[in-house]
């Protein structure tokens, strides 16, 4: 089978189709989440609902409901995206959710501590709340992205000094190998060229300028020399 | 990755975030008023 493992582009659409979904899901948590929690800050941050003891804020219609089912539907749907991330080659941006729900719900904390629905002073609880989750959401993002850039640059350096090691054993092979034989550096995975030397290898003036070189420098004999230059016309014609 | 692909996945993101945050503010006007 000449495509190998090469996944059908019907697979490669459903997986983008997956990945758009499964985001999209992931955000409308994180979206219901926040404004839930809104829900129960606006009644004094706490509520309850069920059970058999005698409940002094109820909370809102739905709201327990709400609050779990984001947050396990989002969990699965979190690893959903990032399973789908890998099979469609996509920028894996799913890191970004932890700063986006911790930073949102951390604004939520000093929105509702700053400004108190009562309409009293300020709600010293809420603000730590709000500051914590505000470092908790803010310091990855902090941290990462010079990171991120870091990585970035130093895969740039690191292709740039393989070129510049893969051209330097290529020179170091040509200059231990005979005249005739003439390395060339090559991608990996490129197909050999096909046919006689002298077709694919255009470089027979420098192998005459470093005999020559090598005569000049008393490395050769004058006959020497005559031989190997002959050897080399005669192998390049 | 070429541009093309790198606008690709850009507007893939958008479109889910967008959709996301619609999608979820439906879901909660309707199950919680």
């Amino acid at each position: 089978m000449s495509r190998g493992n090469r996944p059908s582009p019907i697979s490669v659409t459903i997986w983008h189709i997956v990945l758009v979904v499964s985001f999209a899901g992931v955000i409308a948590s994180m979206t219901i989440l926040y404004r839930s929690m809104r829900s129960v800050l606006a009644i004094g941050g706490s509520c309850a609902s069920g059970g058999p003891y005698q409940i002094a804020v109820p909370c809102p219609d739905g709201i327990g409901e709400l609050l779990n089912g984001s947050i396990w539907v989002g969990v699965i749907l979190l690893f959903l995206a990032l399973f789908a991330t890998g099979k469609t080659g996509a920028p894996n941006v799913v890191w970004l959710l932890w700063p986006g729900l911790f930073i949102s719900l951390g604004y939520n904390f000093l929105d509702f501590g700053l400004h108190p629905p009562d309409g009293g002073g300020t709600q010293s609880g809420f603000i730590s709340c709000g500051v914590i989750f505000m470092i908790m959401g803010g310091g990855p993002l902090l941290f990462t992205i010079p990171l991120m850039r870091q990585g970035r640059n130093g895969r740039r350096r690191g292709s740039e000094v393989a070129e510049r090691a893969l051209m330097a054993s290529t020179r170091l092979r040509n200059a231990m190998t005979p005249p005739n034989v003439v390395v060339t550096a090559m991608p990996f995975g490129a197909e050999m060229p096909r046919g006689p030397v002298s077709e694919r290898t255009p470089s027979v003036v420098a192998d005459l300028e470093r005999l020559a070189a090598m005569y000049r420098s008393g490395a050769l004999t004058s006959a020497e020399f005559e031989s190997a230059k002959q050897q080399l016309l005669t192998g390049a014609s | 990755m070429s541009t093309n692909q790198k606008v690709k996945f850009a507007v893939m993101y958008l479109v889910s975030i967008a959709a996301g945050i619609i999608i979820g503010i439906r879901i909660f006007d309707a199950v919680a008023f």
